[in-house]
């Protein structure tokens, strides 16, 4: 077992890391709150379909099904345990991780030892795995029916091709009529090994006792090396720049993709940092684009992210506009004057003391801090380092990286026209 | 031990609520004036204005970058609906001075910005700018429009129209684009300055300031004078004698089925908690009535929730489902409601129901914005007890109430979005 305590004095936030002889990592977060909340992450995700070697088959769906199922025990119905004990628990499937988690003020070791018995000890019949068919078709209708959710995933289709990036991470109703438990089980023999583990406990808890309970419950846990996954097969760019479709929407909704991965690895710490302050200066509030685009009447309403899963890196900025090309057409424009001029030094450093400020903000939810630890983690980085992170980036760097990836070609827009306009 | 709020003036109280918990402080401070959709149209397009600009900061981008450069605080405005009345809040949410980078004070420049929202708003010729006002004019109507976007979102409201038409719990921005159009500069700057000079004002704070440093704090930036109290009025409401069907439908492969139910008590005061435990028992709780029958035991949807509204006693149970097993979901909610009626509740379920209850309730207490609002919303209902008063309280709610909230729900209104597409059209981009 591996023990690592750090903290940091200018955040006031300090944890304790454990590393399992089996590989299970553990994050320990102690706060002065009266919840307390823990979560578990599977190095598995919806589109990690292929195991390397074997070339066993996994269709996009089986990762989220299985997360739905995870919840039967031996011991009954692990929502009903939860409950039993105060505990609300949920999960939920992205396309590179599947996260287990609850939250109590009440019986957290109790709550702990059922997350921990389910991870490894899921227990489904044939008959569960068939009702639960009915409650996932409903699932992917609900997407299907939400705009905003197409026009993602048809971004994403233009920037990676039709991939298991790109697909509902649910599945289609056709496939997952056919999922088995055997499937399922095989799955979990491949997907869930301590090894691509990691737990995040967060609130009012004691190290010591979590780290005797999370040993105990391993021990009955063999060290066996989990399978890998083919990268999922994206395309290698240019991304395709447009795609638009007509459904039943008031006003044409947008999605913009910018890709910025290079296709074969992921975002380093400091160039996600530097993508945060980037999108900030281009799209937010206090961005002069912003101002720019909102009084011609280009959009009613945006919002941007970044976004790092596998071998996929992109930002992206979503919302609602009158005319979705004249949008893009002036981004494209921004881009090119920032390509040549670069940033205002008071902007970027200004922008840094905002996201600062955010990062406070988030330490103060035991939620946010255990996800953000688990996702930062699967990448192989520090979520208490990011303040650094930031901190780090100046503006030659950002400037430098925006010069190399923010290009016309790198960037796609989906958008959804109201069906009126078809007519 | 209950708290009072500090009378400031007449009809302006101020509430401070201690905490060591968090990195962050919130102060907020709500106008309360009578509900109907001219208010409510008025105010949602200027708290879209305001933040367009204040006399120091002219625009959005000045607003914003003012903010950002305060270690990204944060204000923003927002609305309740409240039976016959209307809140309107203005939030701020700062980083503490601790974390500041170079001493600066973080809380100061925060609250002088929140008083240039409600007290110097920018104006040109005495009125909101004209260009301002009919930029949110156009983002207004077309948020309006974008309900449709949303089939849950929408359903919900359709039903809450057919039902309640004519009744408060009716009120809805989204009946009031035209209203919202007609709007003048002239006309909302009257209606914000009344708002701001007359409306029963309630400021709470939370946070770790000592409340001398606060109450320095409001009587340099926030110097509200008196101003009376409004008269709540009685709110009359449809008493059904049959059950009313819709059917509508939309562009969509999932159909969404919307049940109101009328309900009784006093809701807001005397069966607060009753109405709280009864609403985890059918759908709250992770192991409520409805998710445990309707969506694990017979598979027919991933969602069957409630909407409660306990100042208009009604509540709303929603479901995305197959149209063709409408009348089986019908028949299911029905049954889960009369078993609680009839105190078919396991120890389990009433164990399970009354602890998520309390623990959402006491969880409140580890986020700072999260203590302000609910001390916000105990201030609003009249009730001056705390947290921890109403957490002891609420752990001895027996079923008894839950019991008679059932046995007095009356179905009202049946509603049926239902979806006309097929589920699997593909694309190819």
């Amino acid at each position: 077992m591996q023990i690592t305590r750090k903290s940091f004095d200018n955040t006031d936030e300090k944890y304790t890391r454990v590393i399992f002889d089996n590989g299970f990592t553990c994050y320990i977060i102690p706060k002065d709150v009266v919840s307390a909340y823990a979560a578990i992450g599977v190095h598995f995700g919806s589109c990690d379909t292929v195991c390397a070697g074997t070339n066993e088959e996994f269709p996009v769906g089986t990762a989220h099904f299985l997360e739905h199922k995870m919840f039967q025990t031996k011991k009954g119905d692990a929502f009903e345990l939860f409950a039993n004990l105060g505990a609300g628990a949920n999960a939920y499937t992205a396309n590179d991780k599947t996260v287990y988690n609850f939250t109590c003020t009440e019986n957290f070791y109790e709550n702990y030892g059922i997350l921990l018995d389910m991870i490894f000890n899921a227990h489904y019949t044939k008959k569960s795995v068939e009702k639960e068919k009915g409650i996932i078709a409903q699932e992917i209708m609900m997407y299907a029916d939400n705009p905003r959710w197409r026009c993602h995933m048809n971004m994403l289709e233009l920037m990676y091709g039709k991939c298991a990036l790109s697909a509902d991470p649910c599945g289609s109703v056709e496939y997952i009529r056919t999922v088995t438990p055997e499937l399922l089980d095989k799955c979990r023999k491949i997907a869930y090994t301590p090894d691509r583990m990691v737990a995040c406990v967060c609130g009012c808890v004691d190290e010591v006792r979590i780290i005797e309970q999370t040993e105990k419950a391993l021990r009955s846990v063999k060290r066996s090396k989990g399978g890998t996954f083919l990268l999922p097969n994206i395309t290698s760019g240019p991304v395709k720049a447009r795609y638009a479709e007509y459904g039943d929407v008031a006003s044409p909704i947008f999605n913009m993709g910018i890709r910025l991965d290079s296709g074969k690895t992921s975002a380093e710490i400091k160039e996600f940092a530097a993508v945060e302050i980037i999108m900030n200066l281009l799209f937010g509030k206090s961005s002069d684009l912003y101002s720019e685009l909102y009084e011609k009447g280009l959009f009613e309403a945006i919002g941007d992210g970044c976004q790092t899963e596998r071998n996929a890196f992109y930002a992206n900025v979503s919302g609602v506009s009158m005319a979705p090309d004249g949008f893009k057409e002036s981004v494209c424009a921004k881009i090119k004057e920032y390509t040549e001029k670069g940033f205002e030094k008071t902007d970027f450093e200004r922008t840094k003391k905002a996201i600062y400020g955010d990062l406070i903000f988030s330490y103060e939810s035991p939620e946010s801090v255990a996800d953000s630890v688990i996702s930062f983690h699967m990448e192989n980085d520090d979520f208490f380092e990011y303040p650094a992170a930031i901190a780090s980036v100046d503006k030659e760097f950002a400037e430098n990286f925006f010069r190399e990836r923010f290009l016309p070609e790198n960037i796609c827009i989906s958008i959804i026209f109201p069906k009126e306009d078809q007519k | 031990m209950s708290f009072s709020p500090v009378p400031l003036n007449e009809g302006v109280k101020y509430t401070h609520i201690y905490t060591d918990r968090g990195k962050t402080d919130s102060l907020y401070v709500s106008f309360r004036i009578p509900l109907n959709e001219r208010n409510l149209a008025s105010i949602t397009l200027v708290s879209k204005i305001l933040l367009r600009g204040t006399k120091s900061f002219p625009n959005t981008l000045s607003i914003c970058r003012e903010c950002e450069d305060n270690y990204g605080a944060a204000i923003d405005i927002a609305f309740q609906k409240r039976g016959r009345e209307l809140a309107l809040v203005f939030m701020l949410s700062y980083m503490r001075n601790r974390f500041a980078f170079e001493g600066e004070d973080i809380a100061e420049r925060a609250v002088k910005l929140l008083s240039e929202f409600i007290f110097a708003p920018y104006l040109k010729d005495g009125a909101f700018d004209r260009d301002y006002t009919e930029r949110e004019k156009v983002a207004l109507c077309a948020q309006i429009a974008s309900l449709k976007n949303n089939k849950p979102a929408y359903a919900a409201y359709r039903a809450a129209q057919l039902m309640c038409a004519g009744e408060p719990a009716a009120v809805s921005i989204y009946n009031c684009a035209d209203i919202v159009r007609g709007l003048t500069p002239a006309e909302l700057t009257e209606f914000f300055e009344n708002t701001v000079k007359n409306a029963p004002v309630d400021i709470i704070y939370a946070g770790n300031a000592g409340q001398d440093r606060i109450l320095d704090l409001i009587k340099n930036h926030l110097p509200f004078m008196l101003r009376a109290e409004i008269k709540r009025s009685v709110i009359r409401r449809r008493t059904p004698d049959t059950v009313r069907a819709f059917t509508e439908e939309a562009d969509a492969s999932q159909s969404t089925l919307v049940m109101g139910f009328r309900l009784g008590g006093d809701l807001e005061r005397k069966h607060y908690n009753d109405f709280l435990l009864f609403g985890a028992i059918l759908s709250l709780s992770p192991v409520s009535k409805l998710f445990m029958n309707v969506r694990e035991k017979l598979s027919l949807c991933y969602y069957c929730s409630g909407i409660p509204d306990r100042h208009n006693k009604v509540i709303y149970i929603t479901a995305g489902i197959d149209a063709e097993n409408s009348e089986r979901v019908q028949k299911e909610i029905l049954k889960q409601i009369d078993d609680i009626a009839h105190r078919r509740i396991s120890e389990n379920e009433y164990n399970n129901a009354l602890s998520y209850c309390v623990s959402a309730l006491i969880s409140q207490s580890d986020d700072v914005s999260s203590l302000c609002s609910y001390y916000l919303s105990h201030v609003l209902r009249g009730v001056y007890s705390t947290l921890e008063e109403e957490c002891e309280k609420l752990k001895k709610t027996s079923l008894d109430g839950a019991v008679e909230i059932a046995a007095n729900a009356v179905l009202d209104t049946v509603y049926l979005l239902k979806g006309n597409v097929n589920a699997n059209n593909q694309k190819e981009l």
